[in-house]
């Protein structure tokens, strides 16, 4: 939340019990979550996420998606949040073993780090693991090194997921892990003790 | 070969839309997302694909600190693969017709097509950004070229006398001439903050970025926990 009207008000609660509070941790979002409702009169609430990028709209009609831990920003009307166990494919491509389930009836506001591109695919397409951002539950998905042997280790590129089916991919045109090795270099250099 | 460049100018992206038999080349790990179809090779140098003479070119890029790979994207069908670089700013594509050479500092280049000459013998500023592993690669020939600035990118038309600041170079004709200068007196070069700057000279384009990244670097790199040596 970045601003809001005075006559909004907050509550504050871990939905789904210390399960729920608990599995939303391990996607690397927020314990409790908040819910904001405009008493007496109309509101405006303002949201950003916390690198720069873009916001985007998803309208869901009962289909699901899943996103990049760190992309949900706020949804309203009847969603369902859920946390989905990657697979272990997911924890080699260094994203982390979680990914965000988003299901049901209603708007889900999600970000990015850069601008967010949505690409329509048919058939096949390759993203680089650390640019995506949300795609179709209904959308398969497999972990793979890009091109031969050599190309995977001196590439840069690391580790890509290929996509099969039908469906719209929203990716982030910035790498936060990329960012991060790139700022590394920087860091001071721990002095050894006695 | 067809260029598009999408989200500028903050974070942009390159999306270069190949024909069956096509080829891209770019830096080490730009490669954003691709369609089905792209075949992808690592090589330490572009020219020659492979040999003792590239081998020994991507060799000493290594012993000076210098880990350069290039990928090459070749398309067995019609495609595309989008290429973004890692900092935040903009992406502009150069057209090279083989009348002027274009010196790019390293962390500015993102990706050219395999007509051009890519050579990084060029060592002219070397040395400048000590600890910041940057060196210079000058291309020639004709063909397309895709340079990154962190922060916004634009030009200065040099005629005459121009002075910029080493770290907001992105590019440069080398119809100019340069030379490394300290701003002012000793005591502006210390107390300025402005450190080095270089002094072009002659007739040719300046292509410049508003952010300085190892500046950058140093404002946030700082307030981290440090890294084990």
């Amino acid at each position: 939340m970045v601003a809001m009207s005075a006559n909004v008000q907050i509550e504050t609660k871990a939905k789904g019990g210390l399960l729920g509070g608990l599995k939303r941790m391990v996607t690397g979002e927020s314990f409790f979550t908040n819910t904001f409702t405009a008493e007496g009169a109309p509101g405006t609430i303002k949201f950003a996420p916390s690198a720069p990028g873009d916001v985007e709209v998803l309208e869901l009609r009962g289909e699901s998606y899943l996103m990049q831990s760190g992309a949900y920003l706020a949804h309203h009307g009847d969603i369902e949040i859920d946390t989905k166990f990657g697979g272990f494919k997911s924890f080699f491509a260094g994203e982390g073993f979680f990914l965000i389930k988003v299901s049901g009836n209603g708007t889900v506001f999600f970000n990015s780090y850069g601008g967010l591109k949505k690409v329509h695919v048919d058939g096949s397409y390759i993203v680089d693991t650390t640019h995506i951002v949300a795609f179709p539950e209904s959308m398969s998905y497999n972990v793979e090194a890009v091109g031969g042997l050599k190309a995977t280790f001196l590439s840069g590129e690391g580790l890509v997921c290929r996509y099969s089916g039908t469906g719209d991919l929203y990716i982030q045109t910035r790498s936060a892990p990329a960012f991060a090795g790139w700022l590394n270099p920087f860091r001071r250099v721990e002095q050894k003790k006695n | 070969m067809n260029i598009e460049i999408l989200h500028r100018p903050a974070y942009a992206v390159a999306d270069v839309h190949l024909a069956n038999g096509e080829c891209v080349l770019s830096e080490g790990g730009a490669m954003v997302s691709m369609s089905d179809g792209i075949g992808v090779t690592t090589s330490t140098f572009s020219r020659g694909g492979g040999g003792a003479g590239a081998l020994l070119k991507g060799l000493k890029r290594m012993l000076s600190g210098e880990s350069f790979f290039l990928n090459k994207f070749t398309a067995s069908k019609d495609g595309h693969v989008s290429l973004a670089p890692t900092l935040v700013g903009d992406i502009e594509h150069i057209k090279l017709d083989g009348t002027k050479n274009l010196i790019v500092q390293s962390s500015s280049f993102l990706g050219s097509s395999e007509s051009l000459e890519m050579d990084t013998q060029f060592g002219g500023l070397k040395g400048l950004f000590s600890g910041e592993a940057l060196f210079w690669i000058k291309f020639s020939g004709s063909g397309d070229l895709l340079i990154n600035s962190f922060g916004g990118i634009f030009h200065v038309d040099v005629d005459g006398t121009y002075i910029c600041d080493t770290g907001h170079i992105a590019a440069f004709e080398d119809t100019l001439s340069y030379k490394i200068k300290k701003v002012g007196g000793w005591k502006a070069t210390i107390l300025s903050g402005e450190g080095l700057v270089c002094e072009f000279e002659g007739k040719g384009r300046l292509y410049m970025q508003t952010h300085n990244a190892p500046e950058f670097g140093r404002l946030v790199g700082p307030k981290l926990p440090p890294r084990k040596q």
